[in-house]
């Protein structure tokens, strides 16, 4: 069963993300587990970098308004 | 370190270029092929922004001719490091800075629209105190979308080790001895305890990693084609790691001579007399480069270096050298580069041919060599006889420093406590005969109260 969702995590990443071929020449080898665990775990990390973002996006909005509520109320 | 003329045995795989020496001086040959990724290193101004924060090695461009004309772009001289390590003879903070530092580099590199394409630890070099990155051809222009070719590589060299470290045992960091690319992920996994999987950055770096190797070993996938990580994404990816390597700890107590100074039956009257001899003594002969053999925590190399003199303190207790980097580190002596060595079993020439890293004594010899309390060690526990020794010494050194301990202390005697005492010519007699072979006598003093002889010996011309 792991290895159904491990096939198939790993093949939707392949068919999703082959978008344009190395151009510069990597002279260690990456290993091919290695590259398709690093895109799963790096899209998650990543999604969480830009909520992050976006939620201090969020709260400087919020924040920004209050200030300029209370400097109008002085 | 290559002395004389030619290639370094070390430096072939990566075809950006390679290192020579020319007249003793080290340079580095830039590939034609590696052009466009040295100018943006230049360009971006990585390189100026690295080398003065102190994580990359300085260089000039060389004006002299390549080695190599063909398909040479340019030669550039490095500046050189005092003391070449390897990841095997560091502590685990060693590793761990190392590690950090690889980590900071690459952040800054794409801040700068670059990447590193290798993360070997071997790349990394201890100068000052700190960890710098001696590789200047570790750079290549950032594509987005293209995952980070050295992650594995990373996991290997830096995480899988120090995650054995702090949670298996400290002495599996001498797997990377035996496995010169960094430990392989199945067996890190493998040996880690099962608590390691409920820490996430262990757990997705270290335990699935390992098994999405396995299961892709026999897949035919064109690795060359995965795309997908965006730069948000890599960033995500190098801050895990920063933090799982951030949390891996290691406490150095417990081991066998972390508490030496505090149990030792030294009273601080003769510690002090000894200090002032050896002070002396390297005063006479003013070195440059000192090596403190069985260092224990760097008591003495404190003294080698406040002389000025690169330092390297070798021991072979993890625990000792652990407490002397971070002491060493807090102290400010940036020339004590504290290494892990079994002086029994020193490190040997490895990978390729046997010259890719270089055995401990082909990176001698050094001016002085300090042996304080460490004779009866070799002599004793490990049954080395005392013309052997002499034979040791001068091999690595041009002046020697060394205190005889006798039978009659406790230290020896607590040695022969556990074993039958076949040490009959173990005496100051036959001491001073084997080393007058090998070495001149310069001075010779006892320390009060402690039946100990110190001696300054300078090697013979052979």
């Amino acid at each position: 069963m792991r290895q159904r969702i491990l096939n198939g995590v790993g093949r939707s990443f392949l068919l999703a993300l082959s978008v344009f071929r190395l151009t510069s020449v990597a002279y260690i080898g990456a290993g091919t587990g290695s590259l398709i665990i690093q895109v799963v775990l790096a899209s998650m990390l990543g999604a969480a970098v830009v909520t992050r973002i976006y939620w201090q996006r969020i709260k400087e909005f919020f924040s920004r308004n209050k200030e300029e509520d209370s400097a109008h109320g002085e | 370190m290559n002395k004389g003329n030619g290639i370094v045995p070390g430096s072939f795989r990566d075809p950006s270029g390679f290192l020579f020496t020319e007249g003793g001086v080290l340079y580095r040959q830039v590939n034609r092929q590696y052009r466009d990724n040295y100018d943006a290193l230049v360009e971006s101004g990585l390189l100026e922004q690295l080398t003065g924060e102190g994580f990359l090695v300085r260089h000039d461009v060389a004006d002299i001719p390549a080695p190599v004309p063909e398909t040479a772009y340019l030669v550039i001289r490095p500046e050189r490091v005092p003391f070449i390590s390897y990841p095997y003879e560091w502590s685990f903070s060693q590793l761990k800075d190392a590690a950090l530092a690889t980590l900071r580099v690459q952040n800054a590199a794409l801040e700068r629209g670059l990447v590193l394409k290798d993360a070997s630890a071997y790349n990394i070099q201890f100068a000052g105190g700190r960890p710098v990155l001696i590789d200047t051809l570790s750079f290549e222009a950032y594509e987005e979308g293209r995952p980070w070719v050295a992650y594995r590589q990373f996991c290997q060299h830096f995480l899988a080790p120090l995650a054995l470290a702090a949670l298996a045992d400290i002495r599996l960091m001498q797997l990377l001895r035996v496995y010169i690319d960094g430990v392989p992920l199945d067996l890190a996994a493998a040996l880690l305890p099962f608590r390691s999987r409920l820490r996430f950055g262990l757990l997705t770096h270290l335990h699935l990693h390992a098994r999405s190797e396995k299961h892709y070993e026999v897949k035919s996938v064109d690795a060359m084609e995965i795309r997908g990580v965006t730069r948000n994404a890599l960033l995500g990816l190098i801050g895990s790691l920063e933090k799982t390597v951030t949390k891996l700890r290691w406490k150095a107590a417990g081991t066998e001579w972390a508490e030496y100074y505090e149990e030792t039956n030294y009273s601080s009257d003769a510690m002090e007399r000894k200090k002032s001899l050896v002070s002396d003594y390297l005063g006479r002969v003013k070195p440059g480069v000192v090596w403190d053999l069985g260092a224990n925590t760097g008591v003495f190399s404190r003294i080698a270096a406040e002389g000025g003199a690169l330092t390297v303190s070798m021991d072979n207790d993890p625990a000792c050298v652990e407490r002397n980097y971070l002491d060493s580190l807090e102290c400010g002596y940036g020339n004590i580069l504290p290494l892990l060595v079994d002086l029994a079993n020193p490190s040997p020439g490895t990978g390729w041919r046997n010259r890719e890293r270089e055995p401990l004594l082909s990176r001698g010899p050094a001016d002085v060599a300090l042996a304080l309390a460490l004779v009866h060690h070799l002599a004793i526990s490990n049954n080395v006889p005392f013309t052997k020794l002499a034979g040791f010494f001068s091999d690595l050194c041009r002046h020697l420093v060394i205190e005889f301990v006798p039978k009659s202390d406790s230290q020896v005697r607590r040695l022969l406590l556990s074993r039958e005492d076949v040490f009959g010519e173990y005496d100051r007699e036959h001491f001073e005969a084997a080393f007058e072979e090998r070495f001149a006598l310069e001075a010779k003093d006892e320390i009060p109260g402690t039946g100990r002889t110190l001696y300054l010996m300078r090697k013979k011309e052979e």
